[in-house]
């Protein structure tokens, strides 16, 4: 059985806010992302049970920074690359 | 004298004995630029004006005699992925088309404190995601070795520019081979930096616990003395490593003598090219001339480890690239009446196919009730090629094998199928997954013309073993005077 | 049927440090939107995250004063989700390894002593703030960043009084600990509260509601109550509760549906991978334990039996950090009487502060210009009806006790002389006082008590004039 199919692809696109054009391209999609996965449960033949996942490339520990300020941004640095503000801040259509 | 031929160190010579002035260097540069990159397409942005400007200053110190800076007057490429204040970072993305970051990346500012000088922000694969650099929004790019084929990516704007004597060195990125494999398919050297040694911060975010930012240049003494600039400890990077020592041309002409060199055989089965194969059983037997041993090993998880990379990295992207939004910066949909219909709007439309496949791949793998099947497994995989490559590190010095299965293909050649494309990966990969540092250097040409790469992996922080074993081995076989022969055809 | 009530509190806490969690940028602001921003904060491409020292330092002191097992490995985790204030679309938090776990405390509803448990606290970024127009909303980052901890209790409170008594036990603690100011109208304390109902003897929990908008602690108490009856009425009829957001409405007292929640929201948590671990060593741990000072609990021990303090005046005096703060300093460094000041900062001193509807911190009362005037009292300089006189002038204007009682004239007379002087006068003027009171008429003495008070305005001091009164009587 698949683990790809056309529902999983447009929740996965909701989950992603990804608007997908029309039907034609979810399966688009769904067909590249099944052979994608699939390949990816070549895994599945591994014994993993007794190894720790490695979740960063070097062994560092305890990286912290001191309670020390720094000068913030102006609000006109803040707001320069965005396409919609008003009064100082950020505009964005209507949230439900 | 060609200026464009010139190697950093060259440059640096000329200018401290005042044969060449900056600016003639940069006027020179730009002719070159312009004459052929509306061919090759490796710059996305020139920074000429600026450039120009900044190369008229330092004339006048160098005409007063205080030429401070290690790279002073040196001109410079840089991957569109890395943040430069004020002036446009796009990723090579319609999301990102009018981004002018309000700082600048760690990199720019020991580079720019070193008074080299921006030329450009090179072409990419779209957020980096990519081996061939046919996934950038604005224009492909032609490998100034035969201009049908592909330059190879993600760093393939980075990889073509110093190939066509656009600039003596380039920064670019490396998630999974992205500066590697270019640097193979373009005939240059290319560096992976341990992971941690160079500070991410500033870099666009790909697949955080991968990424490094590393040096592309002509030769192997030119990526050193880059590399040694670039590196520290920064403290706004929490995955930097404390600094350690980092003059790597110091002991480069090391004699090799006694250096044991791992080859495993996974490196050089099953879908590699026979003329790849060819040319690192040679380099082998140079490196055995030169004094080392080289035996064969065996790395036996190889075969997993596109499948863990893929997951992993794109996991770490769906998150990473879930910030491009339209709000604070970059791409905005118009017409969108809901906050929802504004998200996917902006989204569906700033980003290309291959991030957006990315991007579902990795919230899949994330999403509830598959995290665990993939992506922790995927996670110890890693863990497993991390104990398997450390096993070989105590007993060899480096591990060679090629960089890339088979030399440069031809634009459009692989672009329908993704999952190959994937694939291609596997050497580049074990690098990244570790954190190990990795070199690519040619080896050699194929039959039709095209570069082939070599590829030095050291356990971590042997940046220096891997300087050393390629400075050597360079000393055998280059394509210096090929890279001087190419000629640039303007179309 | 019965039902017994079980209710859950989630509550975030901002914590008070000068940097925010993972960015430079100044952790408190002023009301210009946008205005103490780093690129960090923006979530700007190439950006990283460095955690703050003493954000940690603060989480695991607050964890310490909860009674929580402190991990010895701890790290950070992304939680996906997309909305306008959370810049990066994920929020640094923590997911599988809290720093702190396994705490309690114990709060007083009706005489009973009760221990809640505490699953856990972790710490994380706050988001920004947005603000709603008709037909678009305005985004302010700068909140965004600032240190958080979210507390969550076990479903161990059974009332929305023990939830009430629990929130003000925690914020008590938390205050004490001195890493938050916890106040809930500004924000730096929020809570959310679930609530389920279950048939009496049943261990399966209910479907349970969940409680937003609840900006004081008497709303939690009323939304809960709300809530409590509103899925009593709903299980009686034999309906059935639906998981779901309700939002209190402060106006009618109401709790509203804001939405139905299917399944659990998929937030796809990860390790962050721009983080590495913490581990926390014993020595870490240690220095952090040392840094706590009493507790409310302690120190209400020590009021009880070390100043000899009723329980309900060391709780009183316990329920804020300031009043005990004040209270210590009067008695410790300033020298004031125990018994004296304990009264006055639970009686005139609580009266002033509910009246005007202030913190004690608000006032120009200090624990000096406080004790100075108790020991006015006490050395009978001023009589007590005088000191609130003097308090007011204090309490509002500030100042040296002492000069108050100067300017004002109050001061009483106390010197020997003076008063032998006007005793000798009266006795001389009442002959018949002084034979009647040697005839055992006690009244008579405090006849010639009233004349010496009459003839010094009032300000003889009242202990002196009778001393030297019999004395001078004794004399004839």
């Amino acid at each position: 059985m698949s683990e790809i199919n056309l529902d999983t692809v447009k929740h996965v696109a909701n989950l992603a806010r990804i608007e997908i054009q029309d039907e034609k391209a979810a399966e688009a999609f769904t067909e590249e992302l099944d052979k994608i996965v699939d390949y990816a449960h070549l895994l599945d033949e591994v014994d993993l049970s007794s190894t720790t996942p490695m979740f960063h490339a070097v062994d560092l520990k305890n990286v912290l920074r001191e309670d020390d300020k720094q000068a913030p941004l102006s609000q006109e640095e803040a707001l320069s690359n965005a396409k919609s503000t008003q009064d100082g801040q950020f505009k964005v259509p209507k949230m439900l | 004298m060609n200026i464009h031929e010139l190697t950093v160190e060259a440059l640096y010579d000329k200018i401290q004995s005042k044969e060449i002035k900056p600016s003639e260097v940069v006027g020179a540069l730009f002719d070159r630029i312009e004459a052929s990159d509306e061919t090759i397409g490796s710059f996305l942005f020139l920074n000429k004006e600026d450039a120009l400007k900044q190369a008229e200053a330092l004339d006048q110190l160098q005409e007063d005699d205080r030429m401070d800076g290690p790279l002073f007057g040196i001109p410079m490429g840089i991957k569109d992925n890395i943040c430069t204040k004020d002036i446009l970072t796009t990723c090579a993305s319609r999301m990102l088309e009018d981004f002018r970051p309000v700082y600048d990346a760690t990199v720019m500012e020991k580079l720019n404190n070193s008074n080299a000088i921006l030329m450009g922000k090179q072409n990419m694969d779209e957020f980096a995601m990519g081996g061939s650099t046919e996934n950038s929004y604005f224009k492909n790019v032609r490998n100034p070795w035969d201009l049908d084929a592909v330059p190879g990516g993600s760093s393939g704007g980075s990889a073509a520019a110093v190939a066509a004597g656009y600039v003596p060195f380039s920064l670019g990125s490396d998630t999974g081979g992205s500066v590697r494999q270019p640097a193979a398919f373009c005939g240059v050297v290319g560096m992976k930096p341990t992971y941690g040694r160079v500070s991410r911060y500033g870099l666009v975010a790909f697949a955080s616990s991968l990424d490094q930012i590393g040096p592309i240049t002509r030769n192997v003494r030119d990526n050193a003395k880059i590399l040694g600039l670039i590196s520290g400890n920064h403290n706004k990077d929490a995955t930097s490593v404390p600094d350690r020592d980092a003059d790597f041309l110091e002991g480069i002409n090391k004699d090799l003598t006694g250096m044991k060199i791992a080859l495993p055989k996974e490196f050089i089965g099953e879908g590699i090219s026979t003329e790849v194969e060819e040319s690192v059983k040679k380099a082998a037997e140079t490196f055995r001339s030169l004094g080392a041993t080289v035996e064969e090993v065996s790395i036996p998880h190889t075969k997993y480890v596109v499948s863990a990379y893929y997951l992993i990295a794109s996991s770490e992207a769906s998150s990473n690239l879930a910030r491009f939004d339209g709000i604070r910066y970059g791409y905005k949909a118009e017409g969108a009446k809901t906050l929802e219909e504004h998200y996917k709007k902006t989204r569906a439309e700033g980003f290309g196919s291959e991030v957006k496949r990315r991007i579902l791949l990795g919230t899949f793998v994330l999403s509830a009730g598959h995290y665990d099947q993939h992506y922790i497994r995927a996670q110890k995989l890693r863990g497993v090629i991390e104990q398997e490559m450390k096993e070989i590190f105590n007993e060899y010095d480096l591990i060679i094998g090629p960089t890339a299965p088979t030399p440069a293909y031809n634009i459009g050649e692989k672009s329908d199928d993704q999952l190959e494309m994937y694939k291609d990966d596997i050497l580049t990969i074990p690098a990244n997954l570790t954190g190990m540092p990795a070199l690519s250097i040619p080896s050699g040409l194929s039959a039709s013309g095209r570069p082939i790469g070599l590829q030095l992996i050291g356990n971590h922080f042997d940046e220096q073993k891997i300087y050393n074993a390629a400075f050597k081995f360079e000393e055998q076989f280059n394509l210096h005077e090929e890279l001087k022969q190419l000629q640039l055809e303007v179309r | 049927m019965h039902f017994e009530t079980v209710i859950g509190l989630e509550v975030h806490v901002e914590l008070k440090t000068n940097t925010k969690m993972f960015s430079d940028a100044p952790a408190h602001f002023g009301a210009e939107p946008n205005t103490n921003l780093s690129v960090v904060d923006l979530g700007y491409p190439g950006t990283l995250p460095v955690p703050n020292k003493e954000a940690v330092n603060f989480g695991m002191k607050a964890a310490m004063a909860l009674n929580m097992e402190i991990a010895d490995v701890t790290k950070f985790d992304r939680k996906n989700y997309f909305y306008p204030d959370n810049p990066k679309a994920y929020q640094i938090s923590q997911f599988d390894q809290p720093i702190g776990e396994n705490g309690w405390i114990e709060i007083e509803v009706g005489g009973e002593t009760k221990r809640i448990g505490i699953t856990r606290l972790h710490l994380e970024e706050d988001a920004g703030k947005s603000s709603h127009k008709d037909d678009y909303s305005l985004v302010d980052l700068n909140r965004q960043g600032t240190p958080l901890v979210e507390i969550v209790s076990e479903p161990d409170i059974r009332t929305p009084e023990e939830a009430y008594a629990y929130l003000e036990k925690l914020k008590a603690i938390i205050q004490y600990t001195g890493v938050s100011d916890c106040k809930m109208e500004e924000g730096s304390l929020r809570c959310d509260a679930n609530i389920s109902l279950r048939p009496y003897g049943q261990e399966e929990f209910g479907t349970k509601t969940e409680l937003k908008n609840l900006n004081s602690f008497t709303y939690v108490r009323k939304g809960l109550e709300f809530e409590e009856k509103r899925q009593e009425k709903v299980l009686m009829k034999g309906g059935e509760i639906a998981q779901e957001t309700r939002r209190f409405d402060e106006k009618t007292g109401d709790t509203l549906l804001m939405r139905v929640k299917e399944g659990s929201d998929d937030y796809r948590y990860f390790p962050e991978p721009d983080l590495v671990q913490i581990h926390i060593d014993q020595e870490w741990k240690d220095r952090i334990r040392e840094s706590i000072p009493l507790l409310p609990d302690a120190l209400k021990d020590k009021y009880v039996n070390e100043y000899e303090l009723p329980a309900y005046d060391a709780h009183v005096l316990t329920l804020k950090k300031e009043t005990s703060d004040f209270f210590n300093e009067m008695v410790e460094t300033h020298q004031a009487d125990i018994k004296q000041a304990s009264n006055w900062l639970m009686g005139g001193v609580n009266e002033y502060l509910n009246k005007q509807q202030v913190e004690l911190g608000d006032t120009e009362l200090t624990p000096e210009n406080l004790s100075e005037m108790i020991a006015l009292i006490e050395d009978g300089t001023i009589s007590s009806k005088q000191a609130k006189k003097v308090f007011t002038k204090i309490v509002e204007n500030g100042g040296s006790a002492k000069q108050i009682v100067k300017d004002l004239g109050m001061e009483q007379i106390s010197d020997p002389s003076v008063l032998t002087g006007m005793v000798t006068e009266v006795l001389d003027a009442n002959p018949q006082s002084i034979e009647d009171f040697k005839n055992g008429k006690d009244r008579a003495l405090g006849f010639l008590v009233g004349q010496i008070m009459k003839k010094s305005k009032g300000q003889a001091n009242p202990k002196m004039v009778n001393q030297i009164l019999l004395e001078e009587i004794d004399k004839r």
